[in-house]
């Protein structure tokens, strides 16, 4: 055995809870990441776990997602969501009684439904129970992430920035039952110091994208092959390019495979209006359902049916492939090093099965391969390497992102910008009330603490990316100015003493997450 | 079209040209790297924020072709459409509702307090905010008095590496001459791993310049491998073959190395989420369908049996073309789809459907062949 790999999948997801509403668009990103990733991966996961293969992979939960995933309102709407799916591919079943090419498909995606529907309702609905026992089997390193993904390089204020981390670290713990080794920092932001706010609440490694490690000073020994540590004792851990682009890369990545399925021929589309509205948005907008019959065939807007059988066997294909290649890396790397070598491998994890429909496929096949079929590498978690190489290099990751051209332009250019004077507003705002608040009465507190809530879900650096990449713009202006505002008010009727409380119980009810946050957090 | 190319590999706002994209539009020569540009700022300016309407990009520069625009812009629709409190969960709690804020005309603008700010974009670029009041406008003015009006507004950013900054040690300076009705600025500073400082003020003719605010301080981060090496980890020069590759070596902006992987990881996320975005199907998805009719729900004492049969003839072309079934008009929904649904009668029929674009240039047509026979008995 010669080196490690390290599979790091980020789940994440805004929150995106609206409960004034019976049928909300953006929720629905939701449900199909809960029925198309992570119930896949679970199953995966579960799978592996019975016949006794030995696998790792580390995923972050952040807390919007572990928030929703126990929020009882959105479990219930997950069902109604998966039981409208089933309902639509039983008709589509006998739709294509006689259209072979189709009725394999429209078999497999009923028989998914079904069994997801089924793994669902076995946890209660809640998928954090799931994941909390893959966990606790001790091969699934779950670690967190900034509160409400926030930005931190670009947050300024450091209380604001404790607050991110302080939140997230409690949260997890609340739905986890243990406090999180690591930390996926949003958008794999890091700038120097902020590992000591890391620190202060026990955090013992995060990652960085590869010229974050790359550019450290001094010049890391090993590149992004081993961790260093910052100045502060928290570890940091390099994205690895080349696995990376296997994955990523729209040229040569696995999922341009033109066997995949594709994503964008979707029945929400295709099919007769009359049959398929009752499947898409309630206001009669035609939508992705996720039931999708074609490959991607290649460029051309002429697409050949889907073979799940053929698909499969690709990604057991691209799986040896992408084993052979680690493989060969490691075997480069650890000739030159006097250490074992750790390859960091981080996606998203919604890039799996949602995106890439046969990604969970690839995932075990990876797993399994890697389990019987060779000796080079093996799997490990951040925590384990720690265990193992407990001495590293000191050495300060440079100032980075995983965005484009890998500093901040992504969230800070000219479609977003205008955020940040009001996102840096309000928490110098927030700071302020901390500070002016010491024994506040109930519905005080009650104010307090809602403005706390509001402040993070405008921090969300979702709603900057959103209007960088141009879709959905509308919701990310009105996500960003809907919790400003709702900070603003809070802020004026506190600093007035007149706080209307119908109001602040409409807020609350609308923007629950955190529900034990403790203002002072901000003191 | 794969999936993954929908993310294209230079996002937009990202052309590979020399131009630098402004919140208006319009596009300003990028400084060109050299020593000259390198004295000094050449800029790009930014609109007034607010309360001028969100922007919403559109970068035809980058625009890639698969990406149609006008399924997009339905979906803003819809989603104002759903800014409507119009389904009120029956669950909700409480008695009084309260619509959905205006948050457009409540969102504050500014917040009367004279500040500026000051953010590092990556290593060459810093972005700045900043808001000056009235009253500090006013003050002003009463303590310059005449000279006041021979003055521009003006930032100056002062490089205060390894320096406790007191308004003179700077390492050095440099002013920006911003327009009229700005609030915010990006700033080519040009050198990484320096700490930087921003004032805005007003430049007087007499050489003065007199600030209104001074922001905080921030560092541009390094741009390339670090020279410092420990002594304690040395590294060897078989290590630095491999585990820094050859393309991690040159200096300058991010590389191509990172960015190939980077645009796609973090286009990763949302852009997939959702599915805001589908590349049109354009003539293909013909796809027949047959339906039953709807169960009898008469409870009727006498045993009955009927059989009914109905095809559906649907599909999709551009929005703006005109279809025609068997020489009568379709109507196409506002998305290019149609669907009709038939009882289809006995014996063999034809049905012609035939698609005519807008601008009369192309047309392409099907004929179905129908055939039912129905009999009595097994």
């Amino acid at each position: 055995m010669k080196g490690y790999l390290s599979v790091v999948l980020h789940a994440h997801l805004p929150y995106v809870r609206h409960p004034e509403h019976a049928d909300f668009l953006e929720e629905d990103w939701l449900y199909e990441a809960i029925f198309e990733t992570y119930i896949p991966l679970l199953l995966v996961y579960e799978r592996l776990l019975k016949d006794g293969v030995d696998f790792r992979v580390t995923m972050s939960l952040t807390p919007p997602l572990l928030s929703m995933l126990s929020d009882p309102l959105l479990q219930d709407r997950a069902l109604n969501y998966i039981e409208k799916l089933i309902d639509l591919t039983s008709k589509e079943k006998k739709r294509t009684e006689y259209q072979e090419e189709f009725k394999k498909s429209a078999d497999m995606y009923n028989w998914k439904f079904v069994e997801a529907r089924d793994y669902f309702l076995r946890y209660g609905k809640n998928l954090v129970n799931a994941f909390r026992k893959v966990q606790d089997a001790g091969k699934l390193e779950i670690i967190t992430c900034c509160a409400t993904h926030g930005y931190l390089p670009l947050m300024i204020n450091q209380k604001a920035i404790n607050a991110q981390i302080k939140v997230a670290v409690d949260t997890h713990e609340k739905h986890l039952g243990r406090k999180p080794n690591g930390i996926w920092l949003a958008e794999c932001a890091y700038f120097p110091g902020v590992d000591y706010t890391l620190k202060d609440h026990g955090i013992k490694f995060f990652f960085v994208d590869t010229h974050g490690i790359m550019y450290g000073v001094p010049r890391p020994k090993y590149g992004i092959f081993a961790p260093v540590f910052c100045p502060s004792g928290v570890a940091a851990f390099g994205r690895d390019v080349e696995s990376s682009k296997q994955v990523w890369s729209a040229k040569e990545g696995y999922p341009g495979d033109t066997n995949y399925r594709d994503f964008y021929r979707d029945v929400g589309f295709d099919l007769e209006y009359e049959y398929i509205k009752p499947y898409i948005n309630s206001n009669g907008t035609r939508t992705f359902t996720g039931v999708k019959y074609y490959k991607i065939t290649g460029e051309t807007a002429h697409k050949e049916p889907y073979d799940p059988q053929f698909a499969l066997e690709r990604s057991a294909e691209h799986a040896g492939n992408f084993l052979f290649n680690r493989g060969k890396q490691i075997e480069w790397l650890a000739s030159g090093m006097d250490r074992k070598p750790i390859i960091i491998s981080p996606y998203d994890a919604e890039l799996y099965g949602h995106w890439w429909y046969e990604g969970p496929d690839f995932l075990n096949f990876l797993f399994r391969k890697m389990h019987y079929d060779q000796d080079i590498i093996k799997m490990i978690t951040p925590s384990e390497y720690l265990a193992e190489y407990p001495v590293n290099q000191v050495s300060a990751p440079c100032e980075s992102s995983w965005g484009y051209k890998g500093y901040h332009e992504v969230w800070l250019e000219g479609g977003n910008d205008w955020v940040y004077r009001h996102l840096h507003k309000a928490a110098d705002r927030m700071c302020e009330l901390a500070e002016k608040f010491n024994s506040p009465g109930d519905l005080e507190r009650r104010a307090l603490n809602q403005a706390a809530r509001e402040l993070l879900l405008a921090q969300s650096s979702d709603w900057a990316f959103i209007m960088k990449t141009g879709t959905n713009v509308n919701y990310a202006v009105r996500r960003t100015k809907e919790h400003i505002v709702r900070f603003t008010r809070l802020y004026d009727s506190l600093s007035s003493g007149k706080i209307d409380q119908t109001y602040l119980s409409e807020i609350e009810y609308k923007d629950n997450i955190f529900p034990e946050i403790d203002y002072k957090v901000y003191g | 079209m794969g999936p993954i190319s929908k993310n294209p590999k230079r996002p937009p706002g990202a052309s590979g040209d020399d131009t630098i994209k402004l919140s208006s539009g319009k596009k300003v020569k990028k400084p060109a790297a050299g020593p000259l540009a390198k004295a000094r700022a050449k800029l790009s300016k930014n609109k007034p924020l607010l309360p001028v309407k969100p922007v919403v990009k559109k970068d035809p520069e980058t625009a890639v072709p698969s990406q149609p625009a006008k399924p997009a812009e339905s979906k803003q629709k819809q989603e104002e459409k759903q800014d409507l409190p119009s389904k009120i969960l029956t669950e909700k709690p409480f008695s009084v509702f309260i619509p959905d804020e205006d948050y457009n005309a409540l969102f504050p603008s500014f917040y009367n307090e004279t500040c500026i700010v000051l953010l590092a974009r990556d290593s060459h670029w810093l972005f700045t905010y900043w808001e000056v009041t009235r009253d500090s406008v006013a003050s002003m003015k009463e303590r310059l008095g005449e000279s006041f009006n021979s003055g521009t507004v003006m930032l100056r950013v002062y490089d205060v590496t390894n320096v406790i900054f007191d308004g003179r040690n700077a390492n050095r300076y440099f002013d920006v001459r911003i327009s009229e009705g700005a609030s915010s600025w990006y700033l080519h500073a040009g050198d990484p791993n320096r700490r930087w400082l921003a004032e805005i003020g007003m430049f007087l003719h007499d050489g003065r310049f007199i600030p209104y605010a001074r922001s905080n301080t921030i560092k541009t981060p390094a741009d390339c491998i670090a020279s410092v090496m420990d002594e304690e980890w040395v590294i060897s020069e078989e290590l630095m073959k491999r585990a820094y590759p050859k393309e991690w070596h040159m200096q300058g902006d991010w590389n191509e190395n990172a960015a190939e992987s980077g645009t796609a990881a973090a286009a990763g996320t949302l852009n997939t989420m959702g599915g805001s975005e589908r590349v049109h199907g354009g003539s293909s998805g013909w796809l027949s369908s047959w339906s039953s009719p709807g169960s009898g729900k008469e409870k009727t004492p006498i045993f009955w049996f009927r059989v009914g049969t109905e095809i559906i003839i649907y599909g999709a072309t551009e929005p703006d073309a005109s279809v025609t079934m068997n020489g009568k008009p379709v109507k196409l929904a506002g998305d290019g789809t149609f669907g009709t649904r038939f009882n289809l009668n006995e014996g063999e029929h034809l049905v012609a459907i035939e698609a005519r674009s807008a601008d009369g240039k192309f047309t392409k047509a099907f004929t179905i062949d129908v055939s039912k026979c129905t009999k009595e008995g097994k």
